[in-house]
């Protein structure tokens, strides 16, 4: 037997089966009466405390129907997993607060989390200061059969507080499932309450005026094909800065390695769609913030390339040899320090004048409505064929060059291709909303394959180079030799990886570039008829 | 899952009392506890207010899977469950001795409880036959509460003897302490005299016990602050020490 608060452990008899909500507290107590009339209820001593609910930054466990609580007991905090709305879930504990899978205790609630979680840190989403004032259904032994709660409480979220509407939660006891379903069947029946799911976890994101999967890092935009290019272009690039503004905390603190992340491709996605979307906007203006954001890439490239290296260190050991493992920990430090020092850079850039000025002037050149008589070319224009010409500019660029290549081309041929094949890709992201979604969605799945082709191209190269130059300064810096060599043998196998993937590439790219996908390229971002041609 | 049974061939030395605490205080620990209450007088069940009854009887029961399942019964207490007494227990032996490999046939009934209970205490009836084999090959430790007289101490003479060192391990302790009497004393003090090695924790004979039984709960959730409640968390802390150890 181990220590109860550090194992997980199933319990039964705290999640409610079924949760009630009504829109005043007298509706509820009138709900109870009701039930006073037709069974034996004994008010129990009202319980008050305090639980929080955690989620990762782009909620994945609300996706996975998996809510994750903890509360303070005993100075520990003990953490709760339910699924969904039934009564499975596990404890356990831990001091303080998780942050990552493997900061959780082993058992279940880490082993349904890790897969879940992946990269990503749990951060407290709403704190429920909560007031339980329980009821027991006794039967003709004055045993309790069916437990409820009246439950009012206090959410909360960084500066916002709000009261939850008042739930009513019933908790079955194990063996009386018949008295559990006859006060059910009580309270939906003759009462007319509705059972509502995640009963607490709504009211208290609503409390505080949250909604659960509030943030994505995905481009989801809705636009009209009627509509101006210019404002629809300005709508791409406020969700685009959306995104940026929205990780720019997490980036900053380094809460984990997938803000930096997001915030990168917002940046990289607005650059591209400066490039890519011509002639809407004036190009004048538009010189500047082409400029910043190109600084702005470049300042958090050195951080996202070795948090990327710290994500792949454990499948790096892989490669070796379970007894030489242990000879890549000098790399992993390295790594480690390493980050941080360019992390300290990255935030003072971020903190910087610079940096201010460009999202601030960004925005207000955004919020600025659109000119009556645009001195742009396309401005005017309806998106739908600015979009589809811009696609259809970018496609014929990546198929016509991409076909020349062959075995002895060098690898510049094929990073070029990389690049083509991701403004592609975010072209066809931007504008999805314009097109039948099936055909759209065939194409980005089938643009998706050629790119993780490429992209594992690239990253196998870019990793072989960073290993030789780390390398060379652990060397300087002293590194024990076994290290070295360790990271001679990944070399190996990054080239061998390399020389795979490039193998691939002429087959992947005649599957993308089939007559079906240009056959669909043709129909979806045709020129329409009379059209101008424009580029 | 620890199994932990307590038991005497005498009756009425506070073994009920002592399951029941035992198990409501395991529970409160934030162990998931099962307590089995074997005996047909049915007091820990009564104490549990749960209905004395187990559908199909102790026939039904042995037949494993999910008729322990269906028997199991939620107390009033978080994380505390019950398989209740049932009149038909007390034919137990007679229904054990039917059975293939009668003595292991408790085991194998618990066997599918093991990842869904922490500990499982099972309070046993005062006897010596078929049914406490069976007990004895299911558990790991056996609680002999022991009252401090001569005739108590040959009773568990009788136990260690019987059982030899194979078996669960067994802890006795004194229960029912009267520390006016002056033979209590006597024997509660002479620990060198002892058969075995006793725990350190004695139960002290209180009226407040027997109040378990008109309060139909555990001392501890009417008299925190008792020397009963104290003793029995004694009792349990040395308990779930040696059970961690086993």
């Amino acid at each position: 037997m181990s220590d109860p608060t550090l194992r997980a452990v199933l319990r039964r008899t705290v999640i409610p089966e079924a949760a009630y909500r009504a829109e005043s507290a007298e509706a509820l107590e009138a709900a109870l009466h009701s039930l006073g009339s037709r069974f034996r209820l004994v008010a129990d001593e009202p319980q008050s405390d305090e639980m929080r609910f955690f989620d990762t930054f782009d909620w994945r466990l609300h996706r996975a129907g998996l809510t994750l609580t903890s509360r303070l007991l005993a100075r520990k905090t003990v953490l709760h997993l339910h699924r969904g709305a039934g009564c499975e879930f596990s404890a356990a504990s831990l001091s303080g607060n998780p942050v990552f899978a493997a900061d959780l205790p082993e058992g279940a609630i880490r082993e349904t989390l890790t897969p879940v979680l992946e990269m990503r840190a749990l951060m407290p989403v709403v704190s429920l200061a909560k007031r339980d004032q329980r009821h027991g259904v006794l039967d003709s032994r004055e045993k309790t059969v069916v437990r409820l709660s009246l439950r009012t409480g206090e959410a909360s979220a960084g500066e916002t507080t709000g009261a939850i509407p008042p739930l009513l939660l019933l908790f079955p006891i194990r063996g009386y499932d018949k008295q559990f379903a006859a006060v059910r069947a009580h309270l939906e029946d003759e009462v007319g309450l509705a059972r509502s799911r995640q009963a607490t976890l709504a009211a208290a994101l609503e409390a505080v005026n949250r909604r659960p999967g509030d943030y994505t890092g995905k481009v989801n935009l809705k636009l009209s094909p009627g509509q101006r290019a210019d404002e629809a272009a300005r709508t791409i690039f406020r969700a685009l800065l959306d995104t940026i503004r929205r990780n720019e905390q997490g980036t900053i603190a380094d809460t984990d390695s997938e803000f930096l992340h997001d915030f990168r491709v917002a940046v990289r996605r607005t650059r591209s769609a400066l490039s890519q979307i011509r002639e809407v906007l004036p190009a004048e203006e538009l010189r500047r913030f082409k400029e910043g954001f190109r600084w702005l890439g470049q300042v958090t490239g050195p951080t996202r390339d070795l948090d990327v290296y710290l994500l792949k260190l454990p499948g790096y050991a892989e490669f070796l040899p379970s007894g030489a493992r242990g000879d890549l920990d000098p790399l992993g430090e390295f790594l480690a320090r390493t980050q941080r020092e360019e992390h300290g850079k990255l935030v003072r850039a971020l903190t910087s004048e610079r940096y201010r000025e460009l999202i601030a002037e960004w925005r207000d050149f955004l919020a600025s409505p659109p000119p009556p008589r645009p001195a742009v070319i396309s401005a005017a224009r309806p998106i739908a064929e600015v979009a589809s010409e811009s696609i259809r500019r970018c496609w014929r660029r990546l198929c016509g060059k991409g076909a020349r290549i062959d075995d002895n081309s060098p690898n510049e041929l094929l990073h070029l291709r990389r690049i083509d094949a991701k403004k592609l890709r975010y072209l066809l992201t931007f504008f999805r909303s314009l097109y039948p979604e099936k055909a759209i969605d065939a194409l980005i799945g089938s643009l998706k394959k050629l790119q993780e082709n490429l992209g594992d191209f690239n990253d196998y190269g870019v990793q072989q180079a960073a290993m030789k130059e780390f390398a060379e300064r652990m060397l300087a810096d002293g590194a024990p030799v076994t290290t070295i060599m360790a990271m001679g043998r990944l070399v190996e196998r990054l080239e061998a990886g390399e020389a795979k993937e490039r193998s691939r590439f002429r087959g992947r790219f005649a599957e993308f570039t089939a007559r079906e996908n240009r056959e669909l390229f043709r129909v979806l971002f045709k020129r329409p008829a009379g059209g101008r041609r424009i580029s | 899952m620890k199994t932990l049974a307590v038991y005497n061939i005498k009756g009425g030395v506070g073994k009920t009392a002592t399951a029941t605490n035992l198990a409501y205080l395991s529970a409160s620990a934030g162990y998931r506890t099962l307590l089995w209450d074997l005996d047909p007088q049915a007091a820990a069940t009564f104490y549990l207010r749960v209905k004395p009854r187990v559908k199909g009887g102790a026939k039904k029961l042995l037949t494993g899977g999910k008729a322990v399942d269906r028997a199991i019964k939620g107390t009033d207490y978080e994380l505390l469950d019950l398989i209740p007494a049932d009149f038909s227990y007390r034919k137990l032996d007679a229904t054990l001795s039917r059975e293939k490999k009668p003595k292991r046939r408790l085991s194998r009934v618990l066997g599918p409880l093991e990842g869904e209970y922490d500990l499982l205490i099972i309070d046993c009836a005062p006897s010596i036959a078929l049914a406490s084999e069976s007990v004895f090959h299911a558990s790991d430790a056996l609680l002999v509460p022991t009252i401090p007289t001569p005739l108590s101490l040959s009773t568990l003479k009788q136990i260690l003897g019987h059982l030899g060192r194979k078996g669960p391990r067994i802890l006795p302790f004194f229960s029912m302490v009267d520390r006016r009497k002056g033979l209590h004393r006597l024997i509660c003090e002479d620990r060198q005299s002892l058969p075995c090695r006793f725990l350190e924790t004695e139960i002290p004979y209180s009226s407040i016990v027997e109040r378990v039984g008109t309060h139909r709960a555990p001392v501890a959730t009417f008299d925190r602050a008792s020397k009963a409640a104290k003793a029995y968390a004694s009792l349990w802390r040395e308990v779930m020490g040696r059970l961690i150890s086993l």
